[in-house]
């Protein structure tokens, strides 16, 4: 026996090297040995799920219901295969609109579209019964083509082993069930147990959305029809939804790509290899889609659709895929075989789902495919997503997340842009000029989150056609309303609760309004009296409204009117009043390849302050600003790489420098009235953007603006220019070159702007104020589109900007001018960002380092600042780190996180003290040449979105969360007092220095 | 659900908060404060102090003020008008109004150091003001009077200090009853002759009190008026107060018009130190004023010293007398229970005449006695006088 079993020993080795010699030599043997079995039941051929037959079935899909469809599993991409019937070609619809699909007898689930995690979407549904089984197929490709040997470890006989099978995959079959929502992997022993009592047509199968039970084949293809009970029934495929279109028959026939996954087949086939491809890309609702991304899969080649929602491409004849990518809208692949020249008309679907958040990838693309440096783009969804005080969706609060924005301090009402001051921001309201952009110290911004539709902050000054303002161009666009149906939303918060109502007015015209409002002043009066704010009020209202008719496809006529009122007080002794009010006219008017649009409108702003503390000097000031703007824009493609813009604009400003008038009849101040000013301020501007190539790209610009008030006469040529280089699609860098004058100014001396600070046109003693900014910028787009990845440097001059006196009194002055002081000012900084705008973590996290300065160049020696040395800018913040994340966990549900850290703003500290007139008083250093603490603030929120249901009557959402979740005490200010009569003590005030719960609900109906 | 919103909204605001706060800021002291107003026709006082860091306690004179200063005032006439001694006043009772003024002074920091010479900017006088009536009202046991100036100097700022004289009565008034110092009997006073003449503190139940603002609070204020400031509130006294029991009261106001950047200046000093902190505040800021080191343009101290003539106006403010302000349970002691106490033996008599060098006198408290110390019968000891003081008429 012994000799045996060595005698084994010996031949075993020699038999196996001898195998091994043969497995080099003829690829067929390799696939011998002990891992034969392995082959026979783990790979097969195939990448579906058990053969590559279609079989006959019922596709559940985007709330739709598809019988009597031809269907295949593909277990290796996890995805539907479907075809009407085998004389036609197979297409994979969108697998995360399918809902369920059955395959003969078999129900197959996505569990994605259930929400419940999973290793993968489809599940056969093998069991229906209390604890419902499921079966996962899952393949993984295993060799290449052309390879059989590609994995070293086959080696095995196979009598199925067929050499012209090129690709193999590896199999693995698991089990399930779903326990409270959770899936739970089944040994195969409790598998094969609880499907000996197999169900089917049981609870989890009714849970389906339309779930009912196959019934019958042979249905044929029939018109649609939609019953109105939330979901279609029994629609088949519409006729033609499979088929490639025939020729289209002439060059101007439209076409409207309707369907998903059909195939489209534009113009005419003839001599020419190219031939271009445009159209209109509209919404549900019918309306222009501006800014969407159209991608041609075989060449890489892209543009975007411009305002009025067209676009054009010129393309390789042939067969190719093109893709339609919008943030808020379902992302479009439509299948082409382009003939010749002709015309596509695309309609994007709402997202039924909002765990996509693409909401910058057309962004980011822009970043590679135009001139323009500085800007950021936000979309109206982002908005709801970043966690805020009370809750409120916040425009500006969103704007203050991008790098290069800064504030000094939380219940500040203005922002700064790359060190500028607050005045030096021109914020646009759908074209209207706002004064004053926020209600309740600056917890809300004027721009109701409803009602807008896309926010543009141009941090270099804007383009050619806007101007006015030094630092930045804040452009909020306003929505249109729906033509499809009445609709509307409610939001309630804890301080605010907002109404928004939309719908058709006939058949050329929508409308659409919202409406604020706080109730925070009954709250104030359920306060105890004992408390401090006992007494006080605080409150405001606004109002936006839009009619937009179209009579023809060409023509846009719009109406926009915004009204705001606010007024807060605490104690009984000093009222605050301000509101805005905007209306304007807008009409755009297509005729071949011109745009031109005209505004018209007017703006007001105005603020009142009622004093009592003594009832013989009882006063109210009034103060208002009024703007009245006329406005034409023109736009024309001189050629195929120039795209000319050309226009005027025509400014009337009337200022009230203030009206003092006595309160009360005991009052004795005798009435006083600043003069009023009034100017006029007309622009030119021509500026033209040339794309010779999608590798380089120049833009240029020329504004002439000028400024009239009395005898003042000022003008100056703006300059507007920047330039483009793409190294690849994805890395870009840009330069950009602008100067800007700015004729109205506001004047303040205190850290935050009050309502009630005066603005001042420039005169014969107040000199406009002059910008120029120059900045350079790197761009790459990597992971596959997935990361954004951006470095901007900036350098800005400011000259005649305005700063106050020692001693300055600014109110109901004369004489302001003589309280003024003119500065310079400088500021450089860089600003770097990484952004990552799809997959379920999405956001970005940014850093900047900045300085800015002033100096006074007015006065010298002892009255000038400082001494005439530079000094530390009000904004000067050198550190600025900003994470704005959200994650979602399913479509449903997500959570939001916002962190934000920036180096404490610069203060005049008192530095000793001294006794005056039997006081103890401060004596104070040098003007901002200390700094409060850091500011860091973090704030969490998760969302709990509509559900999948669209066709619900109302939908609600959830916020529930957190702002300052640290309760750190952010100093606002340090101020000092005396406490034992014997020193001074400083004291910094935090305006929110305790974490702030809230919640918020949302019902859209 | 009321009472949960009240509790959100006041989470919302009890969240901002004041709390205590160490900057860490370099302590610059050392630069010279001086204060004061050269005004023409009366005695001019000036005074100069230093700055110094927090820490340092406020009456500790030395380490606020300055080694040594002294002040005099020049006229651009040749004239100098020289500090009286080194306390500070300047006599410019004659001096005129028809040039311009500059004070200038010498100042020693610390010992060892030499000593800086600053002066202000010349000026010409601003006129003196017109003082007009003083409004009194009274509400919820308060006195309220109110000030009018008017002038023909445009800027319509004024500063001004107040000198007060009242008369009022010891607590307690006159005793009735005596103590005589041979038996240590308590008898009633009846007649005034017989009363010992240390026993004379019924002379003195009526003083005079003259107290002065002068070198205290400097007042200031802007007309909204014009340059005439209307029914300006400047002072308060409560109903109760001995300022006002006897009913007579007066007061004499002293008014200057100052030029505008002064009234900024000395404005901007205040509200740096008062008005901070609010989320509308002025950013406060280092106060320049018009004083300059002589030698050191760039050097300057803190102060603004103007120019002006003075008004003075004296009132009587005339109030129904209230009677004698009692309350003995303020002052009443158990003197005697303490001395018997100590002293169990020892008899009554001699009791009262322990208690009289105590310093007490016997009060008549029906039903009983009450010992009172002296100053509830001698207004003296509050720092009044028995005549009335000269140049109130």
């Amino acid at each position: 026996m012994r000799f045996r079993l060595l005698l084994l020993a010996l031949i075993l080795p020699i038999s196996l090297s001898a195998q091994v010699k043969e497995a080099t030599d003829s690829p067929s043997m390799l696939f011998r040995g002990r891992l034969a079995t392995r082959y026979l039941s783990g790979f097969n051929g195939t990448p579906y799920w058990d053969t590559l037959s279609f079989q006959k079935g019922t596709v559940y899909y985007n709330a739709c219901l598809y019988e009597n469809v031809e269907v295949r599993v593909d277990a290796c991409e996890d995805k539907l295969n479907v075809r009407q019937d085998k004389s036609f070609a197979s297409i994979a619809p969108d697998p995360r609109q399918v809902a369920w699909f059955t395959r003969g007898s078999e129900l197959f689930v996505n569990m994605e579209y259930l929400g419940v995690r999973s290793p993968a979407r489809f599940m056969l549904l093998v069991s229906d019964s209390d604890t419902p089984v499921f079966k996962l197929v899952q393949k993984k490709s295993r060799s290449v083509p052309g390879n059989h040997n590609g994995v070293t470890y086959l080696g095995y006989e196979d009598p199925k082993y067929d050499e012209k099978v090129i690709t193999y995959y590896e199999i693995a079959t698991s089990f399930w069930t779903l326990d409270r929502g959770f899936l739970m992997r089944l040994k195969p022993r409790k598998a094969r147990k609880l499907m000996a009592s197999a169900v089917q047509n049981g609870a989890f199968s009714k849970s389906l959305p339309a779930w009912h039970p196959v019934e019958g084949t042979g249905a044929e293809l029939v018109a649609p029809s939609v019953k109105r009970s939330g979901t279609k029934v029994k629609e088949s495929l519409p006729v033609g939804y499979f088929e490639v279109q025939a020729d289209a028959g002439t060059l101007t026939e439209t076409i409207d790509a309707k369907y998903k996954n059909k195939v489209y087949r534009i113009g005419i086939a003839g001599a020419a290899t190219s031939a271009k491809i445009e159209g209109l890309i509209t919404d549900d609702e019918v309306v222009a889609l501006s800014g969407v991304l159209i991608v041609d899969s075989g060449t890489g080649t892209y543009t975007r659709s411009d305002k009025n929602g067209r676009y054009h491409l010129t393309l390789p004849v042939g067969e190719t895929m093109l893709t339609f990518n919008d943030p808020d809208k379902e992302e479009q692949k439509l299948s082409v075989i382009l003939c010749g020249d002709g015309v596509l008309n695309v309609q994007l679907h709402d997202r039924s789902t909002l765990l996509d958040a693409a909401s910058i990838s057309a962004e980011s693309m822009r970043q590679h495919r135009t001139s323009d440096i500085g800007i950021a783009s936000i979309n109206s969804r982002l908005i709801s997503k970043i966690p805020t005080a009370f809750g409120e969706g916040d425009v500006l609060k969103v704007v203050l997340a991008l790098p290069g924005v800064q504030t000094v301090g939380e219940a500040s009402a203005g922002f700064n842009v790359r060190g500028g001051s607050t005045d030096q921001n021109l914020i646009l309201f759908n074209g209207n000029t706002i004064y004053y952009p926020t209600h309740f110290f600056g917890i809300n911004s004027v721009f109701s989150p409803d009602m807008t539709d896309g926010v543009e902050l141009h941090k270099g000054g804007g383009p050619a056609s806007v101007g006015g303002r030094v630092s930045s161009v804040l452009d909020v666009g306003v929505r249109e309303g729906s033509s499809k149906g009445f609709r509307g939303s409610l939001g309630l918060g804890l301080l605010t609760s907002r109404l928004n109502l939309e719908g058709p007015l006939g058949h050329k015209t929508t409308i659409n309004t919202g409406f604020r409002t706080s109730y925070s002043d009954w709250l104030l009066g359920l306060v105890p009296t004992s408390s401090e704010f006992s007494g006080g009020s605080a409150n405001f209202y606004d109002g936006t409204i839009v009619i937009t008719r179209k009579p023809d496809k060409n023509t846009t006529l719009q109406a926009f009117g915004y009204l705001s009122s606010d007024g807060f007080s605490f104690g009984a002794d000093t009222t605050f009043r301000y509101g805005n009010a905007n209306a304007s006219l807008h009409w755009t008017k297509e005729s071949g390849s011109w745009t031109a649009k005209t505004s018209i409108g007017l703006d007001h702003y105005s603020n009142e302050m009622e004093e009592e503390q003594d009832a013989s000097e009882a006063y109210t000031l009034q103060t208002s600003v009024d703007q009245i703007f006329a406005r034409l824009n023109l736009k024309h493609p001189l050629s195929a790489s120039h795209t000319m813009t050309a226009g005027a604009e025509l400014l009337y400003y009337k200022l009230d420098g203030g009206h003092r008038r006595p309160l009360g009849e005991e009052s004795m101040v005798i009435p006083k009235d600043l003069p009023t000013e009034t100017a006029l301020q007309p622009s030119l501007y021509f500026s033209d953007s040339w794309n010779p190539d999608p590798s380089y790209s120049v833009d240029a610009g020329l504004r002439l603006s000028s400024f009239t008030q009395g005898e003042s006469f000022y003008a100056y040529p703006e300059l507007r220019l920047s330039g483009r280089y793409s190294f690849t699609p994805v890395l870009s860098v840009k330069a950009g070159l602008n100067s800007t004058a700015q004729y109205i100014h506001l004047i303040s001396n205190s850290s935050s702007i009050s309502p009630v600070n005066t603005w001042k046109l420039s005169d014969a003693k107040i000199r406009p104020t002059i910008g120029y900014q120059a900045s350079t910028g790197v761009y790459w787009t990597i992971l596959g589109g997935k990361l954004d990845l951006s470095a901007e440097t900036y350098y800005k001059h400011v000259r005649d900007h305005l700063d106050y006196a020692y001693s300055a009194i600014l109110v109901m002055n004369e004489n302001l001018a003589d309280d003024l002081v003119r500065v310079a000012g400088r500021s450089y900084g860089v600003e770097l960002m990484a952004r990552k705008s799809v997959g379920q973590l999405n956001g970005w996290v940014s850093y900047t380092w900045s300085r800015s300065f002033l100096r006074d160049t007015q006065n010298t020696g002892l009255m000038a600042i400082n001494g005439g040395r530079w000094y530390n800018s009000p904004s000067d913040k050198p550190h600025d780190f900003k994470f704005i994340g959200n994650y979602a966990f399913t479509k449903r549900y997500s959570l939001s996180l916002n962190i934000d850290y920036s180096t404490g703003r610069p203060v005049t500290f008192p530095v000793g003290y001294y006794i005056y007139a039997n006081g103890a008083r401060l004596a104070y250093s040098l003007r901002n040449a200390y700094r409060i603490p850091d500011y860091f603030r973090m704030d969490v929120a998760f969302n709990i979105d509509p559900g999948h249901y669209l066709k619900a009557l109302a939908h609600a959402s959830f916020t529930v969360g957190c702002y300052n979740v640290t309760g750190r005490k952010n100093a606002y200010s340090v101020f000092y007092d005396t406490t034992d009569g014997s020193s001074l003590k400083a004291y910094k005030l935090s305006i929110f220095a305790t974490p702030v719960p809230y919640i918020n609900l949302n019902v859209i109906f | 659900m009321k009472k949960s919103l009240v509790i959100l909204f006041v989470l919302m605001l009890v969240s901002s908060c004041i709390y205590p706060y160490t900057p860490d800021v370099s302590d610059e002291y050392g630069r010279v404060v001086i204060e004061g107003d050269i005004s023409l026709g009366t005695v001019s006082h000036f005074s100069a102090n230093q700055v110094v860091p927090f820490d340092a306690n406020f009456y500790t004179a030395s380490s606020i003020g300055v080694y040594k200063a002294s002040f005099k005032v020049e006229a651009e006439n040749g004239l100098v008008y020289n500090e009286i001694g080194t306390s500070g006043d300047i006599d410019l009772t004659a001096a005129g109004a028809d040039t311009r003024y500059r004070m200038v002074a010498e100042i020693t920091r610390a010992e060892g150091e030499d000593a800086v010479v600053f002066a202000s900017d010349w000026q010409e006088p601003a006129p003196a003001p017109e003082i007009g009536r003083l409004v009194e009202s009274a509400q919820d046991g308060i006195l309220s009077l109110a000030l009018n100036l008017s002038s023909d100097y445009e800027s319509g700022c004024y500063r001004w200090e107040y000198e007060e004289l009242y008369h009022y009565r010891s607590p307690m008034g006159s005793p009735t009853l005596e103590l005589d110092l041979e038996t240590g009997a308590i008898k009633d006073h009846t007649d005034a002759s017989d009363i010992n003449e240390v026993l004379d503190w019924w002379k003195y139940e009526w003083c005079w009190m003259e107290t002065s603002s002068r070198r205290s609070a400097v007042a200031i204020a802007k007309s909204l008026q014009g340059s005439t400031l209307k029914n300006h509130e400047f002072l308060t006294i409560p109903t109760s107060s001995d300022k006002l029991a006897a009913g007579e009261y007066y007061l004499r106001l002293i008014a200057r018009s100052i030029p505008e950047a002064q009234y900024r200046y000395l404005n901007a000093v205040n509200e740096g130190s008062e008005k901070m902190g609010s989320l509308f505040s002025p950013v406060p800021g280092e106060q320049i004023g018009n004083i300059r080191n002589v030698a050191d343009p760039d050097d300057y101290a803190i102060g603004y010293v103007g120019v002006n003539r003075v008004a003075k106006k004296l009132f009587h403010i005339y109030t129904p007398g209230r009677g004698r302000f009692f309350n003995p349970d303020n002052y009443a002691t158990d003197i005697l229970v303490t001395l018997r106490e100590a002293y169990p033996e020892m008899p009554g008599n001699l009791l009262n005449l322990e208690a009289y060098k105590w310093g007490y006198y016997p009060y008549v408290y029906d039903p009983g006695l009450l010992w009172l110390p002296t100053f509830c019968y001698d207004c003296r000891l509050s720092g009044g006088t028995p005549e009335k003081p000269k140049g109130w008429d």
